[in-house]
């Protein structure tokens, strides 16, 4: 296994060479296969890759919450300098909800039918604050109104199915915000959402970040999303990082082949049409079975642009440049600048 | 080019809710019309209405000279070889316990269609037009990955070649370098057979990519109906403005830079008749362009789609 150069300096969260593996009927699943990736504080981190990459499995390491299960998770997470893989339990505890907080999808399935959702809120905030109750409400309150629920005072009494979608996942942010955590993990946040409201809650979370600095990890299949709500990206490929850049660096200088291949099979509407779209051939590996070598390789149009057949026998190594862009993948870079595909 | 479906003030009432609220469109033989909205406006309920998998509450659908919305199945049985369906969930429409050669043969069965060189070799014809291998004529659905499991359901619909096939977000389910796989497809399937499609979805930019004209519906209604091109640039209904704004960019460099039509609260849920404009609550243009007579048209009047000749909108104040 190649060495992996050194990251940039004071990362708010650095994860190296993670992996999280589940023992099953059919075998071993590798979900997450040596990933690296660093958050600065109040950085925007988004987590782009297809469904089964592994993106969701690494919240939940990140956040202790797969220790339970059969999972066995392996190499490093070191938040503020503290290595989340081995801290004792009642440590994450008292980090789970106080500086690390989460955001998931379906915000049904995270609050609770039979309480308000001011008092889940109100509650959030008393588990890791020696307040009053009143206290508590009216930080709740505050909090509410400050993502957008209208009459705030009122609504502290409704229960979660009285709220549309949108409107749950705004009860959601408050809960995890209402302790201004230093990293907010956001897992596909607005997919389960219509457009319109992505937009609303994609522009919330922007302000959060610059009103209490929270760190932010965005979980997200959309680059869409990606492109105007985060400052840097990790593209994750079969529970790998294969490229980690600042956003505009990513969109304007893919490095990765497979980043190439997923930015030219999306349809835009901000550009012109064409008659036919650029599709990744073929599909993911089985995480099963993740080949040996580069594992995009069996997708991969540029594999004998590498000598020797590397790509199938050596799997590349992540490369830091030192300037917080790195890339997997044997390639040289002048290889990379002259054979990226132009935009259409 | 002339009509292949013609859709006339169709509604649909579950209970009370009015999921389809006097919706009319005709789709013209050899095109693609795209139908946009988000969730809950009722472009499903339009689709099973036209595929008649539902009966209307009222209105007319005129399908290649037949008036089907009273069809019974009997009838519909004989047409249902031109108009066809691809669900969203391939997984929930296609029967696990059969193989693909089954699922694929029975259309012909059902048909009584004998294909010259026998059902085996159509069957795997057809797999090979979709890009399946065909020997995997005795997999089951849960054998193949989505993108694979959506291609046997387009399979499915095309394989006695319909003159019409409803697509109801055929790609939502789809990661992005697979339902460019699946949309690089149909626009062949359709070049090659001369179909036509109905082509449901919420993503602008996938309907973009196919569709000739877009239809695009709020509240069980549709509130504009144009050529793809004039829509897209020039988009006149306020909601759909705000709709083409809200859709995420992938380009930086863009962010911040775009004119956003930001709406505020959710799509309501399609409900009871209500008085005047639907939109009205939500429309950025009431709340901040009109003056009082102006607002108190769009409290009072329901706007109904009128067209001329850069398409169709339902709005008393649209842009141009
Ligand atoms: N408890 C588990 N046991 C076995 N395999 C699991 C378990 N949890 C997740 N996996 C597998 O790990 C892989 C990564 O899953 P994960 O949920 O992280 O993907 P994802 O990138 O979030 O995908 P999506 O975009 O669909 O949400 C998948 O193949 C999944 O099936
Ligand atoms: N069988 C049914 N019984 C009662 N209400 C229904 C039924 N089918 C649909 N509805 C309601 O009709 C409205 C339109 O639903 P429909 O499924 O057509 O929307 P859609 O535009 O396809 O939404 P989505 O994008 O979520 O698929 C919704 O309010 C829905 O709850
Ligand atoms: S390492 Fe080889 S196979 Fe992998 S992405 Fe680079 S060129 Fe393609
Ligand atoms: S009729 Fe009035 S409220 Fe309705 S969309 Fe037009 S301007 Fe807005
Ligand atoms: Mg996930
Ligand atoms: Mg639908």
């Amino acid at each position: 296994m190649p060495v992996e150069t050194t990251p940039p300096a004071d990362p708010l969260l650095s994860v190296r060479d993670l992996r999280v593996q589940f023992p099953t009927d059919d075998g071993l699943v590798r979900a997450v296969d040596g990933l690296s990736f660093d958050v600065a504080p109040g950085e925007i981190v988004g987590v782009v890759g297809e469904s089964g990459s592994g993106k969701s499995v690494t919240g939940q390491a990140i956040l202790g919450l797969l220790r339970r299960t059969r999972a066995r998770v392996t190499g490093e997470i070191r938040f503020d300098g503290r290595d989340l893989v081995t801290a004792p339990e009642a440590e994450l505890r008292r980090l789970r909800g106080a500086e690390l907080a989460m955001v998931f999808q379906d915000p049904l399935s995270a609050l609770h039918p039979y309480y308000t959702v001011g008092s889940q809120v109100s509650e959030a905030y008393r588990v890791h604050n020696r307040v009053s109750k009143r206290a508590a409400r009216e930080r709740a309150v505050q909090m509410l109104d400050r993502v957008g629920i209208p009459e705030p005072h009122r609504r502290y009494g409704a229960y979660p199915h009285e709220f549309s979608g949108g409107m749950r996942q705004r009860v959601m942010i408050a809960m995890a915000l209402v302790c201004t955590p230093r990293l907010l993990i956001a897992d596909e946040p607005t997919t389960a959402l219509d457009v319109t409201v992505q937009a609303q809650i994609l522009e919330l979370l922007g302000d959060l970040r610059d009103e209490f600095g929270s760190a932010v990890l965005l979980v997200t299949h959309d680059l869409g999303v990606v492109a105007e709500t985060c400052d840097s990206v990790v593209v994750m490929y079969a529970g790998q990082c294969v490229e980690q850049a600042g956003v505009e660096d990513l969109f304007a200088r893919p490095q990765a082949p497979y980043t190439w291949g997923l930015l030219g099979s999306m349809p835009r509407v901000d550009r012109d049409r064409r008659d036919r779209l650029a599709p990744i051939g073929g599909q993911p590996p089985s995480l099963l079975a993740i080949p040996p070598g580069c594992a995009f390789e069996p997708r991969c149009g540029y594999h004998e642009e590498v000598p020797e057949s590397r790509c199938v026998d050596e799997r590349p190594a992540l490369v830091h440049d030192g300037q917080g862009r790195a890339v997997r993948c044997h390639l040289t870079a002048g290889q990379r600048l002259t054979l990226r595909p132009v935009a259409p | 080019m002339t009509d292949l479906l013609t859709v006339s003030d169709l509604h649909k009432d579950f209970g009370g809710v009015r999921a389809v609220d006097g919706v009319s469109f005709t789709v013209r033989a050899g095109e693609t019309l795209g139908l946009v909205g988000e969730s809950g406006c009722g472009k499903s309920t339009t689709a099973r209405l036209v595929t008649r998998l539902l009966e209307p509450t009222s209105g007319s659908v005129r399908f290649d000279g037949h008036e089907i919305s009273r069809y019974p199945e009997r009838k519909l049985r004989p047409l249902r070889r031109d108009l066809q369906i691809v669900f969203q969930d391939p997984i929930a429409s296609l029967n696990p316990r059969h193989t693909a050669g089954t699922i694929l043969a029975a259309p012909f069965r059902i048909q009584g269609v004998r294909p010259p060189g026998g059902l085996r070799a159509a069957v795997a014809e057809l797999m090979a037009r979709v890009g399946l291998n065909p020997e995997h004529y005795n997999r089951y659905p849960h054998e193949f990955s989505g993108g694979q499991r959506q291609r046997l359901g387009i399979a499915r619909a095309l394989a006695l070649r319909p003159k019409l096939v409803v697509c109801d977000e055929p790609v939502s389910a789809l990661d992005a370098s697979v339902q460019a796989q699946v949309v690089n497809l149909l626009a062949d399937l359709r070049d090659e057979y001369g179909l036509s499609y109905l082509f449901v979805a919420h993503d602008m930019a996938v309907v973009r990519h196919l569709s000739d004209r877009v239809a695009v519906m709020y509240l069980g209604r549709i509130v504009e109906l144009a050529d793809r091109d004039t829509l897209y640039a020039a988009p006149r209904h306020p909601y759909t403005r705000a709709l083409l704004s809200a859709v995420p960019v992938p380009d930086p460099a863009l962010r911040g830079r775009r004119e956003r039509v930001l709406l505020r609260g959710d799509p309501p849920a399609a409900g009871e008749a209500a008085v005047g404009c639907r939109f009205r609550g939500r429309c950025p243009r009431y709340r901040d362009d009109l003056d009082d007579t102006q607002r108190e048209r769009c409290a009072t009047e329901d706007p109904q789609l009128s067209s001329d000749p850069s398409g169709a909108v339902a709005c008393h104040f649209p842009g141009h």
